[in-house]
Protein backbone atom coordinates (compact mmCIF):
# COMPACT_ATOMS: atom_id res chain seq x y z
CA UNK A 1 0.00 0.00 0.00
CA UNK A 2 1.52 3.25 -1.05
CA UNK A 3 1.07 6.34 1.94
CA UNK A 4 1.40 9.44 0.52
CA UNK A 5 3.31 11.71 3.02
CA UNK A 6 3.60 15.55 3.28
CA UNK A 7 4.54 16.39 6.64
CA UNK A 8 6.56 15.47 10.23
CA UNK A 9 2.91 14.43 11.55
CA UNK A 10 2.12 12.80 9.13
CA UNK A 11 4.98 10.56 8.65
CA UNK A 12 4.95 10.39 12.10
CA UNK A 13 1.60 8.60 11.59
CA UNK A 14 2.18 6.22 8.92
CA UNK A 15 5.09 5.32 11.11
CA UNK A 16 3.32 4.41 14.36
CA UNK A 17 0.68 2.76 12.22
CA UNK A 18 3.44 0.13 10.67
CA UNK A 19 3.89 -0.24 14.55
CA UNK A 20 0.55 -0.51 15.68
CA UNK A 21 -0.03 -3.01 13.27
CA UNK A 22 3.51 -5.38 13.50
CA UNK A 23 2.97 -5.21 17.26
CA UNK A 24 -1.04 -6.45 17.07
CA UNK A 25 0.40 -9.53 14.95
CA UNK A 26 3.45 -9.95 17.20
CA UNK A 27 0.78 -10.51 19.99
CA UNK A 28 -0.63 -12.85 17.62
CA UNK A 29 2.26 -15.25 17.72
CA UNK A 30 4.06 -13.95 14.40
CA UNK A 31 7.92 -13.93 15.41
CA UNK A 32 8.78 -12.37 11.90
CA UNK A 33 7.04 -9.36 13.11
CA UNK A 34 8.31 -8.91 16.54
CA UNK A 35 11.61 -9.56 14.62
CA UNK A 36 10.55 -6.28 12.57
CA UNK A 37 9.93 -4.63 15.72
CA UNK A 38 13.79 -5.40 16.80
CA UNK A 39 15.26 -4.24 13.97
CA UNK A 40 13.10 -0.66 14.27
CA UNK A 41 13.97 -0.39 17.74
CA UNK A 42 17.35 -1.80 18.55
CA UNK A 43 19.54 0.72 18.21
CA UNK A 44 17.22 2.76 20.68
CA UNK A 45 17.07 0.35 23.32
CA UNK A 46 20.67 0.26 22.66
CA UNK A 47 21.27 3.76 22.92
CA UNK A 48 19.41 3.76 26.24
CA UNK A 49 21.61 1.43 27.63
CA UNK A 50 24.79 3.30 26.69
CA UNK A 51 23.58 6.66 28.26
CA UNK A 52 23.05 4.52 31.21
CA UNK A 53 25.81 1.56 31.69
CA UNK A 54 28.89 0.61 30.72
CA UNK A 55 29.76 -0.32 27.18
CA UNK A 56 30.85 -3.94 26.92
CA UNK A 57 27.52 -4.43 29.03
CA UNK A 58 25.44 -3.26 26.78
CA UNK A 59 24.85 -5.69 24.06
CA UNK A 60 23.49 -8.62 26.37
CA UNK A 61 21.23 -6.26 28.28
CA UNK A 62 20.03 -5.31 24.58
CA UNK A 63 18.68 -8.79 24.17
CA UNK A 64 17.39 -8.87 27.54
CA UNK A 65 15.35 -6.25 27.20
CA UNK A 66 13.90 -7.45 24.28
CA UNK A 67 13.39 -11.22 25.54
CA UNK A 68 11.38 -9.14 28.49
CA UNK A 69 9.07 -7.30 26.16
CA UNK A 70 8.34 -10.58 24.10
CA UNK A 71 7.37 -12.24 27.31
CA UNK A 72 5.09 -9.34 28.04
CA UNK A 73 3.77 -8.02 24.87
CA UNK A 74 0.71 -9.74 25.10
CA UNK A 75 0.19 -6.87 28.14
CA UNK A 76 1.09 -3.89 25.93
CA UNK A 77 -2.40 -2.22 25.60
CA UNK A 78 -1.57 0.25 23.27
CA UNK A 79 0.51 -1.26 20.37
CA UNK A 80 1.26 1.91 19.19
CA UNK A 81 3.14 3.16 22.10
CA UNK A 82 5.62 0.31 21.69
CA UNK A 83 8.55 2.64 21.68
CA UNK A 84 8.15 4.03 24.96
CA UNK A 85 7.07 0.95 26.41
CA UNK A 86 10.14 -0.53 25.38
CA UNK A 87 12.33 2.50 25.94
CA UNK A 88 11.07 1.74 29.71
CA UNK A 89 11.87 -1.43 29.90
CA UNK A 90 15.37 -1.01 28.74
CA UNK A 91 15.76 2.51 31.74
CA UNK A 92 14.12 -0.33 34.33
CA UNK A 93 16.77 -2.56 32.99
CA UNK A 94 19.71 -0.15 33.76
CA UNK A 95 18.13 0.20 37.24
CA UNK A 96 18.52 -3.34 37.71
CA UNK A 97 22.17 -3.31 36.54
CA UNK A 98 23.91 -0.90 39.37
CA UNK A 99 21.04 -2.61 41.75
CA UNK A 100 23.00 -5.85 41.36
CA UNK A 101 26.59 -4.31 41.11
CA UNK A 102 26.00 -2.58 44.14
CA UNK A 103 26.60 -5.82 45.93
CA UNK A 104 29.49 -7.06 43.92
CA UNK A 105 32.07 -4.26 43.73
CA UNK A 106 35.01 -4.67 42.36
CA UNK A 107 38.43 -4.69 44.71
CA UNK A 108 40.27 -2.99 41.78
CA UNK A 109 38.21 -0.26 41.72
CA UNK A 110 38.97 0.57 45.46
CA UNK A 111 42.39 0.59 44.46
CA UNK A 112 41.94 2.85 41.95
CA UNK A 113 40.06 5.27 44.20
CA UNK A 114 42.58 5.40 46.32
CA UNK A 115 44.80 7.15 44.09
CA UNK A 116 46.01 10.75 43.97
CA UNK A 117 43.75 11.66 41.78
CA UNK A 118 42.88 10.41 38.55
CA UNK A 119 44.14 12.67 35.62
CA UNK A 120 42.13 13.32 32.61
CA UNK A 121 41.09 10.19 30.27
CA UNK A 122 40.35 10.43 26.62
CA UNK A 123 38.56 8.61 23.73
CA UNK A 124 35.32 7.63 23.08
CA UNK A 125 34.54 6.01 26.23
CA UNK A 126 35.71 9.05 28.56
CA UNK A 127 33.28 10.88 26.73
CA UNK A 128 30.78 8.79 26.39
CA UNK A 129 31.20 9.13 30.60
CA UNK A 130 30.79 12.80 30.04
CA UNK A 131 27.83 12.09 28.44
CA UNK A 132 26.50 9.78 31.03
CA UNK A 133 27.15 12.51 34.06
CA UNK A 134 24.39 15.09 32.32
CA UNK A 135 21.14 15.27 33.15
CA UNK A 136 19.03 12.11 31.63
CA UNK A 137 16.62 13.62 29.28
CA UNK A 138 20.28 14.87 27.48
CA UNK A 139 22.23 12.06 27.49
CA UNK A 140 19.67 9.65 25.92
CA UNK A 141 18.79 11.94 23.20
CA UNK A 142 22.55 12.88 22.70
CA UNK A 143 23.50 9.26 23.09
CA UNK A 144 20.71 8.16 20.16
CA UNK A 145 22.17 11.33 17.74
CA UNK A 146 25.90 11.06 18.13
CA UNK A 147 26.48 7.65 18.87
CA UNK A 148 23.54 5.66 17.06
CA UNK A 149 23.44 7.89 14.37
CA UNK A 150 19.40 8.97 14.32
CA UNK A 151 18.44 11.86 13.00
CA UNK A 152 16.27 13.99 15.44
CA UNK A 153 12.69 13.35 13.44
CA UNK A 154 13.87 9.28 14.15
CA UNK A 155 14.36 9.49 17.78
CA UNK A 156 11.07 11.43 18.09
CA UNK A 157 9.28 8.94 16.16
CA UNK A 158 11.08 5.68 18.17
CA UNK A 159 11.09 7.43 21.87
CA UNK A 160 7.40 8.88 20.75
CA UNK A 161 8.77 12.25 22.24
CA UNK A 162 7.72 15.29 20.38
CA UNK A 163 9.86 17.10 17.95
CA UNK A 164 10.39 20.26 19.82
CA UNK A 165 11.29 18.33 23.14
CA UNK A 166 14.26 16.38 20.67
CA UNK A 167 15.36 19.31 19.18
CA UNK A 168 15.60 21.41 22.83
CA UNK A 169 17.50 18.47 24.26
CA UNK A 170 19.55 18.08 21.68
CA UNK A 171 20.61 22.03 21.37
CA UNK A 172 21.07 21.94 25.14
CA UNK A 173 22.64 18.85 25.45
CA UNK A 174 25.18 19.70 22.88
CA UNK A 175 25.88 23.38 24.88
CA UNK A 176 26.41 20.96 28.18
CA UNK A 177 28.39 18.68 26.62
CA UNK A 178 30.48 21.23 25.12
CA UNK A 179 31.01 23.02 28.31
CA UNK A 180 31.98 19.64 30.37
CA UNK A 181 34.94 18.24 27.85
CA UNK A 182 36.57 22.33 27.90
CA UNK A 183 36.53 22.07 31.39
CA UNK A 184 37.62 18.04 31.19
CA UNK A 185 40.57 19.79 28.65
CA UNK A 186 40.99 22.55 31.46
CA UNK A 187 41.67 20.50 34.13
CA UNK B 1 26.76 25.17 16.29
CA UNK B 2 25.06 24.22 13.08
CA UNK B 3 21.18 23.25 14.17
CA UNK B 4 20.37 22.31 10.65
CA UNK B 5 23.24 19.30 10.92
CA UNK B 6 22.81 18.76 14.37
CA UNK B 7 18.58 17.81 14.16
CA UNK B 8 18.70 16.24 10.95
CA UNK B 9 22.68 16.25 9.13
CA UNK B 10 21.27 18.72 6.92
CA UNK B 11 22.82 21.91 5.26
CA UNK B 12 26.54 21.95 6.03
CA UNK B 13 28.47 19.70 8.06
CA UNK B 14 29.58 21.02 11.95
CA UNK B 15 32.90 20.56 12.73
CA UNK B 16 32.69 19.50 16.28
CA UNK B 17 29.70 17.32 16.07
CA UNK B 18 31.30 15.59 13.02
CA UNK B 19 34.42 14.75 15.03
CA UNK B 20 32.48 13.83 17.95
CA UNK B 21 30.02 11.56 15.85
CA UNK B 22 33.12 9.91 14.51
CA UNK B 23 34.74 9.08 17.63
CA UNK B 24 31.62 8.02 19.34
CA UNK B 25 31.47 6.07 16.07
CA UNK B 26 32.49 2.72 17.54
CA UNK B 27 30.14 2.55 20.45
CA UNK B 28 27.62 2.19 18.29
CA UNK B 29 25.26 -0.82 17.57
CA UNK B 30 26.73 -3.31 15.38
CA UNK B 31 24.60 -4.27 11.94
CA UNK B 32 25.74 -7.90 12.73
CA UNK B 33 23.64 -7.87 15.75
CA UNK B 34 20.11 -6.38 14.40
CA UNK B 35 18.84 -10.08 14.75
CA UNK B 36 17.25 -10.75 17.58
CA UNK B 37 18.13 -14.57 19.35
CA UNK B 38 14.84 -15.57 20.78
CA UNK B 39 16.19 -18.98 21.78
CA UNK B 40 18.22 -18.93 25.02
CA UNK B 41 21.54 -20.43 24.53
CA UNK B 42 21.09 -23.23 26.49
CA UNK B 43 19.63 -25.24 23.90
CA UNK B 44 22.02 -25.53 21.88
CA UNK B 45 23.58 -28.86 23.48
CA UNK B 46 19.92 -30.21 22.51
CA UNK B 47 20.50 -29.37 19.20
CA UNK B 48 23.76 -30.10 18.63
CA UNK B 49 22.77 -33.67 19.22
CA UNK B 50 19.60 -33.98 17.06
CA UNK B 51 22.11 -32.15 14.42
CA UNK B 52 24.81 -35.19 14.90
CA UNK B 53 22.29 -37.61 14.42
CA UNK B 54 21.70 -36.95 11.10
CA UNK B 55 25.34 -35.42 10.01
CA UNK B 56 27.71 -37.86 10.79
CA UNK B 57 30.41 -36.93 8.54
CA UNK B 58 30.14 -33.41 10.27
CA UNK B 59 32.50 -34.27 13.19
CA UNK B 60 35.56 -35.56 10.82
CA UNK B 61 35.09 -32.41 8.83
CA UNK B 62 35.15 -30.32 11.62
CA UNK B 63 37.98 -31.58 13.51
CA UNK B 64 40.53 -30.88 10.48
CA UNK B 65 38.79 -27.56 10.38
CA UNK B 66 39.35 -26.98 14.50
CA UNK B 67 42.98 -27.82 14.48
CA UNK B 68 44.24 -25.80 11.07
CA UNK B 69 41.74 -22.81 13.29
CA UNK B 70 43.45 -23.35 16.81
CA UNK B 71 46.68 -23.18 15.40
CA UNK B 72 46.07 -19.95 13.32
CA UNK B 73 44.50 -18.72 16.78
CA UNK B 74 47.83 -19.45 18.73
CA UNK B 75 49.96 -17.55 16.35
CA UNK B 76 47.73 -15.24 16.06
CA UNK B 77 45.99 -14.70 20.26
CA UNK B 78 47.92 -11.58 22.00
CA UNK B 79 49.95 -12.61 24.95
CA UNK B 80 48.18 -14.04 27.66
CA UNK B 81 48.89 -11.58 30.47
CA UNK B 82 47.35 -10.62 34.00
CA UNK B 83 48.07 -8.17 36.58
CA UNK B 84 49.77 -10.95 38.26
CA UNK B 85 52.15 -10.25 35.29
CA UNK B 86 53.32 -7.20 36.06
CA UNK B 87 56.64 -7.02 37.74
CA UNK B 88 58.54 -3.30 38.79
CA UNK B 89 62.16 -3.93 39.90
CA UNK B 90 64.49 -1.14 41.32
CA UNK B 91 67.59 -0.39 38.86
CA UNK B 92 68.75 2.25 40.93
CA UNK B 93 67.88 4.49 43.65
CA UNK B 94 64.86 3.85 46.20
CA UNK B 95 61.82 4.41 44.48
CA UNK B 96 58.25 3.71 46.22
CA UNK B 97 55.72 1.64 45.32
CA UNK B 98 52.09 2.21 46.98
CA UNK B 99 54.20 4.47 49.52
CA UNK B 100 56.35 1.24 50.42
CA UNK B 101 60.45 1.41 49.44
CA UNK B 102 60.88 -1.31 46.08
CA UNK B 103 63.07 -3.90 45.33
CA UNK B 104 61.65 -6.51 43.35
CA UNK B 105 57.53 -6.59 43.44
CA UNK B 106 54.63 -7.32 41.77
CA UNK B 107 52.89 -3.85 40.39
CA UNK B 108 48.98 -4.52 40.98
CA UNK B 109 46.37 -2.21 39.35
CA UNK B 110 45.54 0.92 41.43
CA UNK B 111 49.21 1.01 42.94
CA UNK B 112 51.70 4.26 41.71
CA UNK B 113 54.68 3.84 41.61
CA UNK B 114 56.72 7.21 42.45
CA UNK B 115 60.73 7.58 41.32
CA UNK B 116 62.78 10.33 42.76
CA UNK B 117 65.45 12.25 41.53
CA UNK B 118 67.81 9.94 41.49
CA UNK B 119 66.01 6.66 41.01
CA UNK B 120 64.92 4.30 38.40
CA UNK B 121 62.64 1.62 37.88
CA UNK B 122 62.49 -1.57 35.16
CA UNK B 123 58.66 -2.31 34.32
CA UNK B 124 57.95 -5.58 32.91
CA UNK B 125 55.06 -6.57 31.68
CA UNK B 126 54.41 -10.50 31.02
CA UNK B 127 55.23 -11.16 27.31
CA UNK B 128 54.20 -7.82 25.89
CA UNK B 129 57.22 -5.99 26.76
CA UNK B 130 59.56 -3.68 28.80
CA UNK B 131 59.22 0.14 30.27
CA UNK B 132 61.72 1.93 32.12
CA UNK B 133 60.59 4.47 34.66
CA UNK B 134 63.27 7.50 34.21
CA UNK B 135 63.87 9.55 37.46
CA UNK B 136 61.05 11.89 39.25
CA UNK B 137 58.37 9.44 37.54
CA UNK B 138 55.04 8.90 39.03
CA UNK B 139 53.14 6.12 37.07
CA UNK B 140 50.83 3.93 37.80
CA UNK B 141 49.21 0.65 36.53
CA UNK B 142 45.56 1.62 35.61
CA UNK B 143 43.98 -1.12 33.79
CA UNK B 144 45.08 -5.29 33.53
CA UNK B 145 43.10 -7.24 31.31
CA UNK B 146 44.06 -9.97 28.68
CA UNK B 147 43.07 -7.19 25.76
CA UNK B 148 43.96 -4.08 27.53
CA UNK B 149 46.98 -2.86 29.54
CA UNK B 150 46.93 0.80 30.77
CA UNK B 151 49.22 2.69 32.36
CA UNK B 152 48.94 6.18 33.75
CA UNK B 153 52.16 8.33 33.17
CA UNK B 154 50.84 11.75 35.39
CA UNK B 155 54.62 13.17 35.24
CA UNK B 156 58.43 11.64 34.10
CA UNK B 157 59.91 9.71 31.72
CA UNK B 158 59.28 6.02 30.46
CA UNK B 159 60.88 4.19 27.54
CA UNK B 160 58.42 1.86 26.19
CA UNK B 161 59.56 -1.30 24.14
CA UNK B 162 56.55 -3.26 23.20
CA UNK B 163 55.98 -6.01 21.17
CA UNK B 164 52.01 -6.91 21.99
CA UNK B 165 49.27 -7.01 19.23
CA UNK B 166 48.49 -3.19 18.17
CA UNK B 167 46.02 -0.81 20.35
CA UNK B 168 46.58 -3.96 23.60
CA UNK B 169 49.62 -1.39 25.57
CA UNK B 170 48.05 2.19 26.31
CA UNK B 171 49.87 5.24 28.11
CA UNK B 172 47.36 7.99 29.73
CA UNK B 173 48.88 10.83 30.33
CA UNK B 174 46.90 13.76 31.54
CA UNK B 175 46.31 15.44 28.46
CA UNK B 176 46.90 12.80 26.00
CA UNK B 177 46.69 9.07 25.42
CA UNK B 178 49.55 6.94 23.36
CA UNK B 179 48.11 3.87 21.69
CA UNK B 180 50.94 1.61 21.22
CA UNK B 181 50.83 0.13 17.63
CA UNK B 182 53.90 -2.47 17.98
CA UNK B 183 56.72 -0.59 18.91
CA UNK B 184 59.49 1.25 20.79
CA UNK B 185 58.90 5.25 21.97
CA UNK B 186 60.09 7.24 24.72
CA UNK B 187 57.46 9.67 26.48
CA UNK B 188 58.15 12.87 28.33
CA UNK B 189 55.63 14.61 30.38
CA UNK B 190 55.97 17.90 32.92
CA UNK B 191 54.09 18.27 36.14
CA UNK B 192 51.59 20.48 34.00
CA UNK B 193 50.70 18.15 31.26
CA UNK B 194 52.92 19.30 28.76
CA UNK B 195 54.81 16.56 26.60
CA UNK B 196 56.89 15.23 24.34
CA UNK B 197 56.88 12.06 22.55
CA UNK B 198 59.68 10.16 20.36
CA UNK B 199 58.91 6.49 18.16
CA UNK B 200 62.16 4.50 17.32
CA UNK B 201 59.87 1.86 15.90
CA UNK B 202 56.39 0.96 14.27
CA UNK B 203 53.35 3.85 14.66
CA UNK B 204 52.10 5.14 17.85
CA UNK B 205 48.69 6.94 17.93
CA UNK B 206 48.41 9.82 20.11
CA UNK B 207 44.78 11.36 20.63
CA UNK B 208 43.55 13.41 22.50
CA UNK B 209 39.03 13.46 22.72
CA UNK B 210 38.76 14.47 18.91
CA UNK B 211 42.45 14.86 18.38
CA UNK B 212 45.13 12.40 16.80
CA UNK B 213 48.47 12.48 15.67
CA UNK B 214 49.73 9.59 13.79
CA UNK B 215 53.52 8.80 15.04
CA UNK B 216 55.84 6.77 12.53
CA UNK B 217 59.63 5.40 13.89
CA UNK B 218 61.95 8.53 13.57
CA UNK B 219 59.53 10.87 14.15
CA UNK B 220 57.82 12.88 17.46
CA UNK B 221 55.22 14.93 18.64
CA UNK B 222 54.84 17.28 21.00
CA UNK B 223 51.32 17.80 23.91
CA UNK B 224 50.57 21.20 24.94
CA UNK B 225 49.04 21.43 28.47
CA UNK B 226 45.29 21.86 27.10
CA UNK B 227 45.68 18.55 24.90
CA UNK B 228 46.58 20.06 21.62
CA UNK B 229 48.70 17.81 19.84
CA UNK B 230 51.53 18.92 17.30
CA UNK B 231 51.43 16.89 14.08
CA UNK B 232 54.10 14.25 13.89
CA UNK B 233 57.64 15.63 12.68
CA UNK B 234 60.73 13.68 11.27
CA UNK B 235 63.48 14.46 13.90
CA UNK B 236 65.89 14.76 11.10
CA UNK B 237 63.72 17.79 9.61
CA UNK B 238 65.95 21.34 10.13
CA UNK B 239 65.14 23.22 13.31
CA UNK B 240 63.62 26.41 11.77
CA UNK B 241 60.89 24.40 10.86
CA UNK B 242 60.33 22.20 13.73
CA UNK B 243 60.06 25.87 15.91
CA UNK B 244 57.71 26.88 13.01
CA UNK B 245 55.41 24.16 12.91
CA UNK B 246 55.21 24.15 16.87
CA UNK B 247 54.53 27.96 16.97
CA UNK B 248 51.74 27.14 14.14
CA UNK B 249 50.45 23.92 15.74
CA UNK B 250 50.12 25.92 19.58
CA UNK B 251 49.36 29.04 18.24
CA UNK B 252 45.50 30.43 17.47
CA UNK B 253 44.38 29.49 13.85
CA UNK B 254 44.13 32.67 11.86
CA UNK B 255 46.56 35.17 13.36
CA UNK B 256 49.15 36.33 11.91
CA UNK B 257 51.79 34.58 14.23
CA UNK B 258 50.07 31.36 12.83
CA UNK B 259 50.10 32.19 9.48
CA UNK B 260 53.90 33.15 9.47
CA UNK B 261 54.16 30.17 11.07
CA UNK B 262 52.27 28.13 8.74
CA UNK B 263 54.75 29.76 6.08
CA UNK B 264 57.82 29.33 7.13
CA UNK B 265 56.55 25.63 7.89
CA UNK B 266 56.09 25.41 4.10
CA UNK B 267 59.29 26.76 2.91
CA UNK B 268 60.89 24.49 4.67
CA UNK B 269 59.13 21.13 4.03
CA UNK B 270 61.03 18.50 2.26
CA UNK B 271 59.24 15.54 0.83
CA UNK B 272 60.23 13.78 3.53
CA UNK B 273 58.07 15.99 5.82
CA UNK B 274 55.28 15.44 3.58
CA UNK B 275 53.40 13.53 6.41
CA UNK B 276 53.85 16.62 8.73
CA UNK B 277 51.88 18.60 6.14
CA UNK B 278 49.63 15.75 5.61
CA UNK B 279 48.48 16.50 9.49
CA UNK B 280 48.13 19.88 9.15
CA UNK B 281 44.58 20.62 7.56
CA UNK B 282 42.89 20.14 11.04
CA UNK B 283 44.81 23.02 12.37
CA UNK B 284 44.37 25.73 9.26
CA UNK B 285 41.76 27.89 8.37
CA UNK B 286 40.12 27.99 4.75
CA UNK B 287 43.23 30.33 2.87
CA UNK B 288 45.80 28.12 5.33
CA UNK B 289 44.35 24.53 3.98
CA UNK B 290 44.82 25.93 0.02
CA UNK B 291 48.32 27.03 0.83
CA UNK B 292 49.06 23.62 2.35
CA UNK B 293 47.08 21.54 -0.28
CA UNK B 294 49.64 23.50 -3.05
CA UNK B 295 52.78 22.51 -1.28
CA UNK B 296 51.95 18.78 -0.19
CA UNK B 297 50.67 18.30 -4.37
CA UNK B 298 54.04 19.63 -5.17
CA UNK B 299 55.84 17.11 -2.63
CA UNK B 300 53.76 14.06 -3.22
CA UNK B 301 50.93 14.64 -5.89
CA UNK B 302 47.09 14.25 -4.59
CA UNK B 303 45.54 11.50 -5.70
CA UNK B 304 42.46 12.39 -8.78
CA UNK B 305 39.97 11.64 -5.14
CA UNK B 306 41.22 14.72 -3.80
CA UNK B 307 41.12 18.47 -5.01
CA UNK B 308 41.64 21.78 -3.56
CA UNK B 309 38.00 22.25 -3.20
CA UNK B 310 38.17 19.13 -0.60
CA UNK B 311 40.89 20.78 1.02
CA UNK B 312 38.47 24.43 0.99
CA UNK B 313 35.71 22.04 2.23
CA UNK B 314 38.17 19.72 4.81
CA UNK B 315 36.52 17.40 6.90
CA UNK B 316 37.76 14.80 9.13
CA UNK B 317 38.21 12.34 6.33
CA UNK B 318 38.86 14.83 2.99
CA UNK B 319 42.22 13.70 3.09
CA UNK B 320 42.34 9.98 3.83
CA UNK B 321 43.08 8.86 0.30
CA UNK B 322 46.53 11.01 0.32
CA UNK B 323 47.59 8.74 3.26
CA UNK B 324 48.77 5.60 1.40
CA UNK B 325 50.70 7.55 -1.15
CA UNK B 326 52.36 9.61 1.26
CA UNK B 327 53.47 6.09 3.24
CA UNK B 328 54.43 4.76 0.42
CA UNK B 329 56.33 7.63 -1.05
CA UNK B 330 57.98 7.63 2.29
CA UNK B 331 58.93 4.51 2.91
CA UNK B 332 56.70 4.12 5.72
CA UNK B 333 55.34 1.21 7.41
CA UNK B 334 51.94 0.34 7.07
CA UNK B 335 49.95 1.26 10.14
CA UNK B 336 48.80 -1.74 11.85
CA UNK B 337 45.25 -0.92 13.12
CA UNK B 338 44.56 -1.86 16.60
CA UNK B 339 41.28 -2.89 18.96
CA UNK B 340 39.96 0.39 19.48
CA UNK B 341 40.01 2.10 23.10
Amino acid sequence: MLRMIDSPESAMNAAADEVRDLVVAAQQGDQGAFGELYRKFARMVHGMLLSRIPPAEVEDLVQEVFLSALRKLKDLREPAAFGSWVAMIARNRAADFYRDRLESTELTENHASSSPGAPARIDAVTVLEVIQGLPEAYRETLVLRLVEGMTGPEIAERTGLGHGSVRVNLHRGMELLREALEKGVQR
Amino acid sequence: MNEPYLWDRSGASDPDISRLEELLAPLRMAESTLDFRPVPRPSLLARCTAFLRQHWMVPVAAASVAAVLFATWIAMAPPAISSSDWEARTVSGAPELAGKKLKVQQLLPGQWLATNHDSTVHLRAGKIGEIEVAGDSLVSLTESRQDRQRLSLRYGFIHAHISAPPGLFVVDTPAARAIDLGCEYTLKIERDGRGELRVFTGWVDLSHIYRQSLVPAGAAAHIAADGTLSPPYFEDSSAVFKQALLDFSFSDTGSAYHRAALETVLRDSRQRDALTLLNLFPHANVEERLLIFDRLNQLVPAPPSITRQNARDWEINSMNDWWPLVEKRLGLSAIKKGKGR
